[in-house]
């Protein structure tokens, strides 16, 4: 986020004004590790810091680590929880999310964290991860069965044409959860999700897929044959790096992957026992057990018979 | 009714274009040549199956040999350039229509595809001035209060109350009515339709005669298909949440949304019965007289359900939880 400079001088004012020097200190180390406010203005340790002169320096390091977002979040939750048994009140707040949201960012209750404004854009990282922070996300992995084949027997124009449908139906699926389409490869596809109850959201978005893809699969295929996929959501600790390689490496991907190719059957979705564990009672019962010998994964399939 | 169009060219813009054209409603399947032989005895079952002439004339005889052996099936011939040969031998082959360069150029009409059911055996003959009485709808604002119209009813209710009565108390489920009611009207807006009577138990809703937007049978069935999610991103039930829906096509003398309480019509009647005495959760249940609303790419999913009332009925396959 490009940070104004009227903004970056109302975050100044609110802080000198409610936090001294030695919390305004904390409050930076939560955000910049091994964060030292003396080593950074050469003050020395024996003379007294102004909260004014904190507040100025900090604003302008998690300026230029483009962390504002983040030390805004911290003080929002500070503000929220307190420190150590102890209340605090950041003045300005309410300005500083007012001005935060004029720039295309919106607040999320739920996580506690700032997010971009759908309706103005719409980026791989919400707008707001850094390399290396590490986040708790949900993760939808979806894998088109017999892809090879398709492309085969149909050959690669038709399939790509079906693909970019496939496309469209997880993009509408995902996005209007707040969810975010890491990769879409030939055989499959990542999707992320983050913001609001993670898993809720991408338990749902996988749901609509399968329904989605029932109807496009009668109304509006053209390849001939049921464009068909296994679908499978998992959640975890992640360490955000924008390569979207590297990110599969790490475990909670590596398990989402498996979960996907080991329980899932054709035309279903499975989630892992670390989503089930959060789902509300009305969703989850919709899962039934995988029947794959030795599945953990819950699945769930649409279920249509005579009446 | 289902149509399948096999031609031997994928992306023929052309003739998806007299597909949108002639079929505005419920598009048919493109499918080609090479899938088509794999899957006819499945697909083609209860369908009316067009052969592209790009397939060419010995092609053309020898897939519609293949079904023979499908049952309710019939095929025609579409030539757009007028190229095939000889377009009687495929009337001798059992062929039910040929659409040559200036018909595919126009489009069909329901008429002239209701003249190809019937001769291919795939449906009645209509009554002689069927096609001759049809108007087109002009929209609910320009009904004169009283002026008979011609309509596809749905009756739209909140499925097992009496379990949600328990789970969620009586307050709630008054609620969850009012607010079923007001998210039924931009739903039905988007198939040209109306909330027409509110009652405590459902809703009746008008449609056109005709489709104007989305098929209304395709959107109940997409409401049955998200039942869950509805239930949980719309309504914000912690309980699990499904419809039901009955159809019905007839007349009513007309009357605006909310002046309804002095309306006599047989038709209106019985779709009240249908929905609130034979319908049922999770499926769509409707008269004979509505099957053709059922787009031809879900009928496959439909079946006779029996009579009620002296007419007979249809179904859909139910969504089970």
């Amino acid at each position: 986020m490009k940070v104004r400079n009227s903004l970056a001088q109302t975050l100044k004012k609110s802080l000198y004004e409610s936090l001294d020097a030695d919390m305004l200190e904390r409050m930076a180390q939560d955000v910049i590790p091994d964060y030292d406010l003396r080593q950074r203005t050469g003050f020395p340790p024996n003379i007294p810091m102004q909260a004014q002169t904190a507040a100025s320096r900090i604003v302008d390091d998690v300026v230029d680590a483009e962390l504002f977002l983040h030390f805004i979040e911290r003080l929002a939750r500070l503000d929220r929880e307190g420190f150590m048994g102890r209340g605090y009140r950041i003045a300005g707040l309410r300005d500083l999310f007012k001005a935060i949201g004029a720039e295309g960012y919106l607040w999320d209750a739920e996580t506690g964290l700032f997010m971009e404004d759908p309706r103005i854009r719409r980026t791989h990282n919400w707008g707001r991860l850094v390399q290396g922070e590490e986040l708790r996300l949900s993760f939808l992995r979806i894998d088109i069965v017999k892809n090879s084949r398709i492309v085969k027997v149909h050959g690669e124009s038709a399939a790509r044409s079906a693909y970019e449908d496939l496309r469209g139906i997880l993009s509408r699926s995902v996005e209007r959860r707040s969810g975010r389409i890491w990769s879409f490869e030939g055989d499959g596809a990542l999707a992320a999700f983050l913001y609001g109850h993670s898993t809720t959201s991408s338990v749902l978005a996988g749901m609509s897929l399968v329904h989605e893809l029932f109807l496009y699969n009668r109304l509006y295929n053209r390849i001939g044959e049921p464009l068909r996929v296994r679908a499978a959501v998992h959640t975890g600790p992640v360490r955000y790096v924008p390569e979207i390689g590297e990110i599969l490496k790490q475990e909670t991907c590596r398990e989402v992957v498996e979960a996907e190719s080991k329980w899932t059957p054709t035309d279903a979705l499975s989630i892992t026992p670390a989503v089930a564990g959060t789902l509300d009672r009305v969703i989850l019962d919709r899962f039934k057990p995988g029947a794959e010998p030795g599945s953990r994964a819950l699945v769930y399939t649409i279920a249509l018979g005579a009446v | 009714m289902k149509v399948i169009i096999c031609t031997a060219e994928a992306e023929d813009k052309k003739l998806a274009s007299f597909a949108a054209r002639s079929f505005p409603s419920s598009p048919p399947e493109i499918v080609l040549d090479a899938a088509f032989s794999r899957v006819c005895k499945k697909k083609a079952a209860s369908a009316l199956v067009y052969f592209d002439g790009s397939l060419g004339d010995k092609r053309i005889l020898e897939l519609a040999a293949k079904l023979g052996e499908v049952d309710l099936c019939a095929w025609g011939v579409i030539d757009r350039a007028g190229s095939l040969p000889d377009p009687a031998s495929y009337f001798f082959a059992g062929a039910c229509d040929y659409i040559g360069p200036s018909l595919f150029k126009s489009g069909l009409d329901a008429c002239r595809l209701d003249e190809a059911l019937v001769y291919g055996g795939l449906a009645e003959e209509p009554s002689d001035d069927a096609c001759e009485e049809e108007v087109p709808f002009s929209g609910w604002d320009a009904l004169k209060e009283g002026e008979e119209a011609q309509v596809r009813f749905c009756y739209a209710a909140i499925g097992n109350q009496k379990n949600l009565l328990e789970r969620i108390g009586e307050k709630r489920l008054d609620k969850l009515k009012e607010d079923f009611a007001a998210f039924l009207g931009p739903w039905s807006k988007e198939c040209g339709g109306i909330v027409w009577i509110k009652e405590s138990s459902g809703c009746l809703l008008l449609f056109p005669p005709r489709d104007e937007g989305m098929n209304p049978v395709l959107a109940s069935f997409r409401l049955l298909l998200d039942r869950a999610l509805i239930g949980y991103e719309v309504f914000k039930l912690e309980v699990p949440l499904t419809f039901r829906f009955a159809f019905h096509s007839g007349h009513t003398s007309w009357q605006k949304p909310g002046s309804t309480g002095k309306i006599v019509s047989e038709d209106v009647n019985f779709v009240f019965h249908l929905g609130m005495k034979a319908a049922g959760d999770g499926y769509i249940l409707a008269s004979r007289e509505t099957a053709g609303a059922v787009p031809p790419t879900l009928s496959d999913l439909f079946g006779p359900a029996g009579d009620f009332e002296g007419r007979s009925l249809i179904a859909s396959n139910k969504f089970r939880d």
